[in-house]
Protein backbone atom coordinates (compact mmCIF):
# COMPACT_ATOMS: atom_id res chain seq x y z
CA UNK A 1 0.00 0.00 0.00
CA UNK A 2 0.78 3.34 -0.81
CA UNK A 3 1.27 5.68 2.11
CA UNK A 4 -1.16 8.87 1.60
CA UNK A 5 0.35 12.07 0.70
CA UNK A 6 0.99 14.91 3.37
CA UNK A 7 -0.35 17.66 1.78
CA UNK A 8 0.21 19.96 5.68
CA UNK A 9 4.33 19.33 5.20
CA UNK A 10 3.81 19.56 1.61
CA UNK A 11 2.11 23.03 1.71
CA UNK A 12 3.65 24.58 4.69
CA UNK A 13 6.94 23.84 3.39
CA UNK A 14 5.97 25.01 -0.23
CA UNK A 15 3.98 27.94 0.26
CA UNK A 16 6.66 29.97 2.19
CA UNK A 17 9.22 29.49 -0.95
CA UNK A 18 6.68 29.84 -3.35
CA UNK A 19 5.48 33.23 -2.24
CA UNK A 20 8.80 34.46 -2.16
CA UNK A 21 9.35 33.05 -5.74
CA UNK A 22 5.74 35.13 -6.76
CA UNK A 23 7.22 38.69 -4.73
CA UNK A 24 9.75 38.87 -7.36
CA UNK A 25 7.26 38.83 -10.49
CA UNK A 26 4.31 40.85 -8.39
CA UNK A 27 4.80 44.10 -6.82
CA UNK A 28 2.44 43.75 -3.82
CA UNK A 29 2.62 41.39 -0.81
CA UNK A 30 -1.35 40.56 -1.08
CA UNK A 31 -1.37 40.10 -4.61
CA UNK A 32 1.83 37.33 -4.07
CA UNK A 33 -0.95 35.73 -1.43
CA UNK A 34 -3.28 35.44 -3.79
CA UNK A 35 -1.48 33.53 -6.38
CA UNK A 36 0.24 31.61 -4.02
CA UNK A 37 -3.42 30.54 -2.07
CA UNK A 38 -4.89 30.27 -5.82
CA UNK A 39 -2.45 27.83 -7.87
CA UNK A 40 -2.23 25.65 -4.42
CA UNK A 41 -5.57 25.28 -5.00
CA UNK A 42 -5.42 24.52 -8.49
CA UNK A 43 -3.06 21.66 -7.03
CA UNK A 44 -5.43 20.27 -4.93
CA UNK A 45 -8.24 20.08 -7.55
CA UNK A 46 -5.59 18.61 -10.43
CA UNK A 47 -4.04 15.80 -8.11
CA UNK A 48 -5.27 12.93 -9.84
CA UNK A 49 -3.82 14.01 -13.16
CA UNK A 50 -0.50 14.40 -11.97
CA UNK A 51 2.34 12.36 -10.42
CA UNK A 52 3.83 12.74 -7.04
CA UNK A 53 7.12 14.07 -8.35
CA UNK A 54 5.79 16.73 -10.59
CA UNK A 55 3.62 18.72 -8.09
CA UNK A 56 6.40 21.24 -7.12
CA UNK A 57 7.27 21.77 -10.92
CA UNK A 58 3.98 22.55 -11.66
CA UNK A 59 3.15 24.18 -8.76
CA UNK A 60 5.86 27.10 -9.75
CA UNK A 61 4.40 26.99 -13.18
CA UNK A 62 1.14 27.92 -12.51
CA UNK A 63 2.22 30.73 -10.18
CA UNK A 64 4.45 32.31 -12.96
CA UNK A 65 1.39 32.10 -15.28
CA UNK A 66 -0.98 33.59 -12.93
CA UNK A 67 1.47 36.33 -11.84
CA UNK A 68 2.17 37.15 -16.03
CA UNK A 69 -1.26 37.28 -16.02
CA UNK A 70 -1.80 39.66 -13.22
CA UNK A 71 0.64 42.07 -14.60
CA UNK A 72 -1.03 41.78 -18.15
CA UNK A 73 -4.37 42.86 -16.44
CA UNK A 74 -2.56 45.96 -14.33
CA UNK A 75 -0.80 47.16 -17.23
CA UNK A 76 -2.02 50.59 -16.58
CA UNK A 77 -1.49 50.53 -13.05
CA UNK A 78 1.79 49.51 -13.26
CA UNK A 79 2.89 52.13 -15.51
CA UNK A 80 2.00 54.45 -12.64
CA UNK A 81 3.89 52.74 -10.34
CA UNK A 82 6.98 52.62 -12.53
CA UNK A 83 6.39 56.44 -12.90
CA UNK A 84 6.30 56.84 -8.43
CA UNK A 85 9.83 54.80 -8.35
CA UNK A 86 11.40 57.02 -11.39
CA UNK A 87 10.06 60.14 -9.15
CA UNK A 88 12.13 58.62 -6.20
CA UNK A 89 15.43 58.36 -7.74
CA UNK A 90 15.23 62.20 -8.47
CA UNK A 91 14.71 63.03 -4.93
CA UNK A 92 17.58 64.94 -3.12
CA UNK A 93 17.11 64.00 0.32
CA UNK A 94 18.17 60.79 0.89
CA UNK A 95 15.92 59.90 4.11
CA UNK A 96 12.66 59.28 0.91
CA UNK A 97 15.36 56.91 -0.91
CA UNK A 98 15.48 53.14 0.21
CA UNK A 99 18.47 51.80 -1.74
CA UNK A 100 16.93 48.39 -1.37
CA UNK A 101 13.28 49.20 -2.53
CA UNK A 102 15.17 50.62 -5.79
CA UNK A 103 17.48 47.03 -6.03
CA UNK A 104 14.03 45.26 -5.56
CA UNK A 105 11.81 47.13 -8.16
CA UNK A 106 15.11 45.97 -10.26
CA UNK A 107 14.87 42.62 -9.95
CA UNK A 108 11.44 42.68 -9.99
CA UNK A 109 11.63 44.31 -13.32
CA UNK A 110 14.15 41.77 -14.28
CA UNK A 111 12.31 39.01 -13.13
CA UNK A 112 9.16 39.73 -15.35
CA UNK A 113 11.13 39.86 -18.42
CA UNK A 114 13.21 36.45 -17.91
CA UNK A 115 11.96 33.46 -19.90
CA UNK A 116 10.28 31.08 -17.23
CA UNK A 117 12.81 28.28 -16.63
CA UNK A 118 15.07 30.78 -16.03
CA UNK A 119 13.16 32.46 -13.75
CA UNK A 120 12.72 29.24 -11.93
CA UNK A 121 16.35 28.11 -12.04
CA UNK A 122 17.36 31.86 -10.87
CA UNK A 123 15.12 31.75 -7.58
CA UNK A 124 15.92 28.31 -6.58
CA UNK A 125 19.76 28.43 -6.88
CA UNK A 126 20.04 31.66 -5.72
CA UNK A 127 17.39 32.71 -3.35
CA UNK A 128 16.15 29.05 -2.19
CA UNK A 129 20.33 27.75 -1.86
CA UNK A 130 19.50 24.68 -3.58
CA UNK A 131 22.58 22.18 -5.35
CA UNK A 132 22.41 21.68 -9.15
CA UNK A 133 21.25 18.69 -8.13
CA UNK A 134 18.23 19.31 -6.81
CA UNK A 135 16.92 21.97 -9.21
CA UNK A 136 17.56 19.43 -11.75
CA UNK A 137 15.00 17.17 -9.97
CA UNK A 138 12.86 20.17 -9.52
CA UNK A 139 12.87 21.26 -13.13
CA UNK A 140 13.40 17.39 -14.72
CA UNK A 141 17.09 17.96 -16.66
CA UNK A 142 20.20 16.85 -15.98
CA UNK A 143 22.53 18.89 -13.76
CA UNK A 144 24.67 19.62 -16.35
CA UNK A 145 21.25 21.13 -18.29
CA UNK A 146 20.97 23.47 -14.89
CA UNK A 147 24.21 24.90 -15.33
CA UNK A 148 24.20 26.51 -18.75
CA UNK A 149 20.23 27.16 -18.01
CA UNK A 150 22.00 29.47 -15.21
CA UNK A 151 24.87 30.80 -17.46
CA UNK A 152 22.40 31.88 -19.80
CA UNK A 153 20.00 33.25 -17.02
CA UNK A 154 22.87 35.40 -15.86
CA UNK A 155 23.50 35.96 -19.23
CA UNK A 156 19.85 37.87 -19.74
CA UNK A 157 19.95 39.31 -16.65
CA UNK A 158 22.86 41.17 -16.95
CA UNK A 159 21.51 42.55 -20.39
CA UNK A 160 18.35 43.50 -18.89
CA UNK A 161 20.09 45.55 -16.05
CA UNK A 162 22.44 47.39 -18.94
CA UNK A 163 19.16 48.18 -20.75
CA UNK A 164 17.69 49.60 -17.84
CA UNK A 165 20.74 51.48 -16.67
CA UNK A 166 21.00 53.01 -20.10
CA UNK A 167 17.40 53.87 -20.05
CA UNK A 168 17.82 55.74 -16.71
CA UNK A 169 21.08 57.36 -17.93
CA UNK A 170 19.15 58.90 -20.98
CA UNK A 171 16.18 59.73 -18.67
CA UNK A 172 18.14 61.95 -16.46
CA UNK A 173 19.66 63.28 -19.29
CA UNK A 174 16.44 64.84 -20.53
CA UNK B 1 46.24 28.20 -25.99
CA UNK B 2 46.97 25.69 -23.45
CA UNK B 3 49.90 26.77 -20.50
CA UNK B 4 52.22 24.61 -18.99
CA UNK B 5 52.87 26.80 -16.19
CA UNK B 6 52.56 24.53 -13.38
CA UNK B 7 54.36 21.71 -12.32
CA UNK B 8 51.38 19.19 -11.41
CA UNK B 9 49.41 19.60 -14.94
CA UNK B 10 48.07 21.85 -17.56
CA UNK B 11 46.09 24.73 -17.14
CA UNK B 12 42.45 24.84 -18.58
CA UNK B 13 41.30 27.34 -21.77
CA UNK B 14 39.97 30.36 -21.09
CA UNK B 15 36.98 29.09 -22.68
CA UNK B 16 36.19 26.15 -20.74
CA UNK B 17 37.36 28.20 -17.95
CA UNK B 18 34.46 30.98 -18.79
CA UNK B 19 31.95 27.90 -19.31
CA UNK B 20 32.50 26.89 -15.54
CA UNK B 21 33.02 29.89 -13.68
CA UNK B 22 29.51 30.49 -12.56
CA UNK B 23 29.70 26.62 -11.27
CA UNK B 24 33.14 27.39 -9.35
CA UNK B 25 31.35 30.47 -8.10
CA UNK B 26 28.38 28.37 -6.65
CA UNK B 27 30.88 25.28 -5.51
CA UNK B 28 29.74 23.06 -7.93
CA UNK B 29 32.59 21.48 -9.39
CA UNK B 30 35.12 18.77 -8.51
CA UNK B 31 38.14 19.70 -6.66
CA UNK B 32 40.43 18.86 -9.57
CA UNK B 33 38.30 21.19 -11.73
CA UNK B 34 38.45 23.82 -9.14
CA UNK B 35 42.25 23.68 -8.83
CA UNK B 36 42.54 23.99 -12.49
CA UNK B 37 40.64 27.10 -12.60
CA UNK B 38 41.97 28.74 -9.56
CA UNK B 39 45.88 28.57 -11.65
CA UNK B 40 44.22 29.53 -14.23
CA UNK B 41 42.58 32.45 -12.93
CA UNK B 42 46.48 33.24 -11.37
CA UNK B 43 47.57 34.25 -15.02
CA UNK B 44 44.24 35.19 -16.96
CA UNK B 45 43.70 38.97 -16.79
CA UNK B 46 40.75 37.96 -19.13
CA UNK B 47 39.08 35.54 -16.76
CA UNK B 48 39.62 37.23 -13.12
CA UNK B 49 37.82 40.19 -14.34
CA UNK B 50 34.86 37.71 -15.84
CA UNK B 51 35.27 36.35 -12.38
CA UNK B 52 34.79 40.09 -10.64
CA UNK B 53 31.88 40.63 -13.29
CA UNK B 54 30.27 37.56 -12.16
CA UNK B 55 30.16 38.51 -8.57
CA UNK B 56 29.44 41.84 -8.40
CA UNK B 57 25.96 40.24 -10.69
CA UNK B 58 25.57 38.14 -8.12
CA UNK B 59 26.17 40.99 -4.77
CA UNK B 60 23.34 42.57 -7.05
CA UNK B 61 21.05 39.92 -6.58
CA UNK B 62 21.43 39.42 -3.38
CA UNK B 63 19.02 41.20 -1.45
CA UNK B 64 16.58 39.49 1.43
CA UNK B 65 12.44 40.14 0.37
CA UNK B 66 11.14 40.74 3.91
CA UNK B 67 7.14 40.44 3.31
CA UNK B 68 6.02 37.46 5.47
CA UNK B 69 3.25 35.12 3.88
CA UNK B 70 0.40 34.89 6.44
CA UNK B 71 -0.33 31.95 8.09
CA UNK B 72 -4.60 32.34 8.15
CA UNK B 73 -4.96 31.21 4.58
CA UNK B 74 -2.88 28.32 4.71
CA UNK B 75 -4.90 27.02 7.60
CA UNK B 76 -7.80 27.27 5.16
CA UNK B 77 -5.90 25.52 2.56
CA UNK B 78 -4.33 22.51 4.83
CA UNK B 79 -8.61 21.74 5.89
CA UNK B 80 -9.65 21.95 2.37
CA UNK B 81 -7.34 19.14 2.14
CA UNK B 82 -8.23 16.90 4.15
CA UNK B 83 -11.44 16.23 2.62
CA UNK B 84 -9.29 15.83 -1.02
CA UNK B 85 -11.70 12.88 -2.80
CA UNK B 86 -9.07 9.59 -3.33
CA UNK B 87 -7.49 9.84 -6.93
CA UNK B 88 -9.01 6.63 -9.07
CA UNK B 89 -6.55 4.18 -9.42
CA UNK B 90 -5.62 3.28 -13.25
CA UNK B 91 -7.37 -0.47 -13.39
CA UNK B 92 -10.61 1.28 -12.13
CA UNK B 93 -10.29 4.29 -14.96
CA UNK B 94 -9.57 1.69 -17.54
CA UNK B 95 -12.37 -0.52 -16.29
CA UNK B 96 -15.06 2.35 -16.29
CA UNK B 97 -14.02 2.83 -20.10
CA UNK B 98 -14.25 -0.80 -20.80
CA UNK B 99 -17.70 -1.06 -19.02
CA UNK B 100 -19.11 1.79 -20.89
CA UNK B 101 -17.89 1.18 -24.38
CA UNK B 102 -19.46 -2.16 -24.16
CA UNK B 103 -22.97 -0.67 -23.00
CA UNK B 104 -22.49 1.61 -25.80
CA UNK B 105 -22.05 -1.24 -28.23
CA UNK B 106 -24.78 -3.16 -26.81
CA UNK B 107 -27.45 0.14 -27.28
CA UNK B 108 -26.08 0.20 -30.80
CA UNK B 109 -26.98 -2.89 -31.71
CA UNK B 110 -30.32 -2.98 -30.03
CA UNK B 111 -31.20 -0.10 -31.99
CA UNK B 112 -29.71 -0.47 -34.86
CA UNK B 113 -31.68 -4.17 -35.21
CA UNK B 114 -34.86 -2.44 -34.84
CA UNK B 115 -34.33 0.26 -37.53
CA UNK B 116 -33.24 -2.75 -39.64
CA UNK B 117 -36.72 -4.74 -38.60
CA UNK B 118 -38.90 -1.97 -39.28
CA UNK B 119 -36.99 -1.49 -42.98
CA UNK B 120 -37.28 -4.88 -43.67
CA UNK B 121 -41.31 -4.90 -42.83
CA UNK B 122 -41.43 -2.10 -45.40
CA UNK B 123 -39.61 -3.17 -47.70
CA UNK B 124 -41.53 -6.98 -47.78
CA UNK B 125 -44.92 -4.52 -47.89
CA UNK B 126 -43.78 -2.92 -51.01
CA UNK B 127 -42.37 -6.66 -52.32
CA UNK B 128 -45.94 -7.76 -51.55
CA UNK B 129 -47.90 -4.54 -53.73
CA UNK B 130 -45.59 -5.39 -56.26
CA UNK B 131 -46.33 -9.05 -56.48
CA UNK B 132 -50.07 -8.42 -56.53
CA UNK B 133 -49.43 -5.21 -59.38
CA UNK B 134 -47.73 -8.04 -61.52
CA UNK B 135 -50.27 -11.05 -60.72
CA UNK B 136 -52.70 -8.47 -61.61
CA UNK B 137 -50.87 -7.51 -65.08
CA UNK B 138 -50.83 -11.10 -65.60
CA UNK B 139 -54.46 -11.40 -64.75
CA UNK B 140 -55.12 -9.45 -67.76
CA UNK B 141 -52.93 -10.55 -70.07
CA UNK B 142 -54.54 -13.58 -69.56
CA UNK B 143 -57.90 -12.14 -70.01
CA UNK B 144 -57.02 -10.44 -72.84
CA UNK B 145 -55.40 -13.94 -74.71
CA UNK B 146 -59.18 -15.35 -74.03
CA UNK B 147 -60.48 -12.66 -75.32
CA UNK B 148 -58.34 -12.99 -78.35
CA UNK B 149 -59.73 -16.38 -78.71
CA UNK B 150 -63.06 -15.84 -78.08
CA UNK B 151 -62.72 -13.13 -80.69
CA UNK B 152 -60.81 -16.10 -83.25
Amino acid sequence: MNNPFDWELFIRDKSKKLFHYVLKLVYSAEDAEDIVQNSLIALLKNTHKLDQSHYERWLYRVAYNKSMNLLKRNKSILKKTDDIVLNYNTFTLDEYVNEDDIKRNMIRKCFTKLKEKHALALELQFYQKKSYKEIADIMGITSSAVDSLLVRAKKEMKNIMQEKEMKNIMQEKE
Amino acid sequence: MICYNNRKGFTMKCNKVKNRLNAYLDNEVSLQVKERIERHILTCHECQSELHKLKALNNQLNIIFNENLNEQRLCELIDKSRFLPKPKSKAANFAITAVSMCIAVIFGAYISNATFKQVAIENNNSVSLNTELEESYYDYNSLYAFLEEVDE
